[in-house]
């Protein structure tokens, strides 16, 4: 009896136990789902800092590699002016100078028609370049947002391919479409048209459209170059919105549904009406302020010139004053220095190569800013209808700045480094000393004299305020 | 009426009085310090020639000397009569080579130049003297001239050869001719204006059979540098050529023309037309640079 009454007892403390089991679950399975969705948040918030992430830095890719071009450009430039200079130096060397100098001021005025045209491509490049990163940091941060619209279905695809199904007017699948799509001549520019338009979803199509898509040229492609300081800093705002008809099932999207023109739709910022969309915004400079510079060591060799000029010249024009006895040292001193003077202010004339006008503010203040937002109006993951972010205004948001750096090596430049000191002292050692010297001195420091590696500038992101 | 007429007049007179003082004063000083100033010859010396010439558009009266002092006792000498004389030391140094030496001395705006060589049994020496305004303070600060000596631009064409599928400029002549790196360089001077030469070659190497690859007008071009670099020049510098009434290298480089032509025989020639520089009313320049396509 006691027994009994002891297993009763134990069985009923069991019973006791279960609504505690019950209690412990309910709240595991409760805190799982609060996991899930916080899981799905913290996902969210990744996948959309992610993607403005990836759109700075290859924005800042495109950028880095327009000065890449930049250098090479201004090294080539140096590369062909340092002949004209030679071709200077000679005039000076072989002619009187009122036959040199003509010469030698129209090899001066063709060299600054190439700087200078060299350099109004520089800034169609600038202006180029700074649309491109753009272009591709939308590109980039929309490809990798987290679009979450589903994919046409493979029914759905057959179906619409020969029924049409836009708007929700879908046929029934029927045989018929089976059959109709598999027997079509596959070359068939029309079908292959419509294959292409119903195999994939909105967002597809959305980026697959660089100017009326994701990229409007009309909107974004339309800033008017001015001055080049102040330089604008246009923004680009482009979007997709996508909502699921309740009734029907089908999907609506901003790109193909909102009513809108493109540029209507994106002046409108039409995607915000949906029920998901993403939205990025891009912000970078226009384009570029360049001038034609000189070099770093310029004056060293406008100064080796006019010794060069003098040397040589001195002793022609100390046989030209013969006549006039112990006077002629001082006659062909005044003539050979007016002479060297003239060689010397075409070589101070001369440009090089193209840089910055203000290096600071053009590289280290100019990088390729990326905001992508994200709003889910609903979704029911867990256990209540869970709203991603607040409200179509206040979107889940990242922000992210890709900037093509000179700070890596601390010397990178689009200025020439093709001369460099040691050309210098390749030039001054091949006029003033011995030209095999010059030759030999060039051959040794060859790897310094072309550190086109200077051109390279280093890409990454940079911290947000 | 006539009172007012006469102190108008005497104002005028009075002013008139204060701005031609400075000169006639300096006039008179010139007088009394001008080429005339006589230099005595180095001890135990022979004149050797008297030489004048013009240069930087001022008149260097010369006279050279052989002299059997040694050039110590000769720098000795004039540094000791020149200041008896009033005179400033301006300059000692030697010339290139390191072996002539030249000392100046100065007193308001007469320079006397002398230049010392020294040999084994004396010194050459050669003495200029020439009148520098007082703000100039050396000889080789002023500009060259046409009327200086050494100037004997071009009356005919200068040796060299006309491109045969290229005309030349008319009413001018040739400056020179020549060649490196590929390409020959013809450079010519032409009584046309630089838009009348650029019209002329539009107009020639049309009907030569020469494809235009680019018209440059500098003006516009600069112009374009301008307005996108936000700068107010070039950057060439401040240097005006060294030559009177010139103008400066701005300005000529930036009122030329390039023309660039393609041949139908691979060849290319490139057309520089620039405003002239030599003088107030200078030819212009026109070279034309040839080349065959490598």
């Amino acid at each position: 009896m006691y027994t009994k009454f002891s297993l009763n007892k134990t069985r009923y403390e069991s019973g006791q136990v279960f609504p505690f089991l019950i209690a412990i679950i309910c709240i595991v399975i409760i805190m799982a789902m609060i996991t899930v969705n916080l899981g799905q948040i913290a996902l969210f918030r990744t996948d959309v800092s992610n993607a403005a992430d990836a759109g700075a830095l290859a924005g800042a890719s495109v950028i880095s590699g327009q000065l890449l071009a930049y250098g090479i450009t201004s090294d080539m430039m140096c590369g062909q002016n340092l002949i004209k200079v030679a071709a200077i130096v000679l005039a000076f060397v072989l002619m009187q100078f009122f036959t040199a100098l003509p010469v030698a001021i129209a090899i001066l005025t063709t060299m600054l028609s190439s700087n200078v045209t060299a350099l109004m491509k520089a800034y169609t490049d600038s202006q180029m370049a700074w649309t491109n990163a753009r272009k591709t940091a939308l590109q980039y941060a929309f490809s990798n947002a987290p679009v979450d619209e589903p994919r046409i279905t493979y029914e759905e695809f057959l179906d619409c391919l020969v029924g049409g199904c836009r708007n929700g007017s879908r046929a029934a699948p029927t045989t018929d479409n089976y059959n109709a799509y598999l027997t079509t001549d596959s070359s068939d520019a029309g079908l292959r048209a419509a294959a292409r338009l119903y195999a994939r979803n909105g967002f597809a199509k959305f980026m697959d459209d660089s100017k009326n898509g994701w990229w409007i040229d009309e909107v974004f492609g339309s800033v008017e170059t001015g001055p080049s300081a102040p330089v604008p800093t246009p923004l680009v705002i482009s979007g997709y919105g996508w909502t699921q008809n309740p009734m029907t099932g089908e999907f609506i999207n901003s790109f193909e549904d909102s009513g809108m023109t493109p540029a209507v739709c994106a002046n409108n910022y039409c995607w915000r009406t949906y029920e998901n969309f993403v939205e990025i915004q891009v912000k970078s400079r226009l384009m570029y302020a360049f001038e034609l510079v000189g070099l770093p060591g310029q004056d060293i060799l406008a100064w080796a010139v006019f010794a060069y000029v003098f040397i040589t010249k001195y002793p022609v024009w100390l046989a030209l004053f013969a006549w006039t006895g112990p006077l002629a040292p001082l006659i062909a001193g005044l003539l050979a220095a007016a002479e060297a003077t003239l060689a010397k202010i075409l070589i101070d004339a001369i440009k090089f190569g193209i840089d910055f006008s203000n290096p600071d503010e053009m590289i280290e203040g100019s990088p390729v800013e990326v905001i992508v937002a994200r709003y889910k109006a609903s979704s029911n993951v867990g256990l209540w209808n869970f709203r991603y972010a607040p409200s179509p205004l206040a979107p889940v948001r990242a922000k992210a700045q890709g900037h093509a750096f000179r700070t890596a090596f601390g010397d990178e430049t689009i200025s020439p480094t093709f001369f460099s000191m040691d050309t210098l002292w390749a030039i001054v050692l091949f006029f003033l000393a011995n030209p095999l010297i010059g030759i030999a001195y060039f051959i040794a420091n060859w790897d310094d004299i072309f550190d086109t590696s200077r051109h390279l500038f280093d890409v990454r992101l940079q911290a947000v305020q | 009426m006539i009172k007012h007429i006469f102190r108008v007049n005497l104002i005028i007179f009075v002013i008139i009085s204060i701005a031609l003082l400075p000169g006639w004063y300096a006039g008179a000083a010139e007088k009394s310090l001008g080429l005339a100033f006589e230099v005595p010859p180095p001890e135990n010396s022979e004149l050797l020639d008297t030489p004048n010439l013009k240069l930087f558009n001022t008149d260097l009266k010369g006279a050279t000397y052989t002299s059997q002092e040694n050039l110590y006792r000769i720098v000795a000498y004039y540094s000791n009569f020149f200041s008896q004389e009033g005179f400033e030391k301006t300059m000692d140094t030697m010339m290139p080579g390191g072996k002539v030496r030249r000392i100046q001395f100065r007193k308001q705006r007469l320079v006397v130049d002398i230049v010392l060589t020294p040999k084994q049994d004396g010194t050459d020496v050669g003495i200029a003297k020439y009148i520098l305004e007082e703000k100039v303070k050396k000889l080789e600060d002023l500009a060259l001239s046409m009327n200086d000596s050494i100037f004997s631009l071009p009356k005919a064409d200068m040796p060299g050869k006309d491109f045969s599928s290229i005309p030349r400029p008319p009413s001018g002549y040739r400056l020179s001719d020549m060649s490196g790196g590929g390409a020959r360089y013809l450079t010519y001077t032409t009584k046309l204006s630089p838009k009348e030469t650029r019209q002329f070659y539009v107009d020639e190497m049309g009907h030569g059979g020469w494809q235009t690859k680019s018209d440059i007008d500098m003006a516009e071009l600069t112009a374009n540098y301008k307005r996108l670099s936000g700068k107010k020049d070039l950057g060439l510098g401040k240097s005006r050529f060294p030559f009177e009434g010139s103008r400066d290298l701005e300005e000529v480089v930036s009122q030329g023309f390039v023309l660039e032509y393609e041949g139908e025989a691979n060849e290319l020639a490139k057309i520089t037309i620039m405003p002239g520089f030599f003088g107030k009313n200078p030819d212009t320049i026109v070279q034309i640079a040839y080349s065959e396509k490598r």
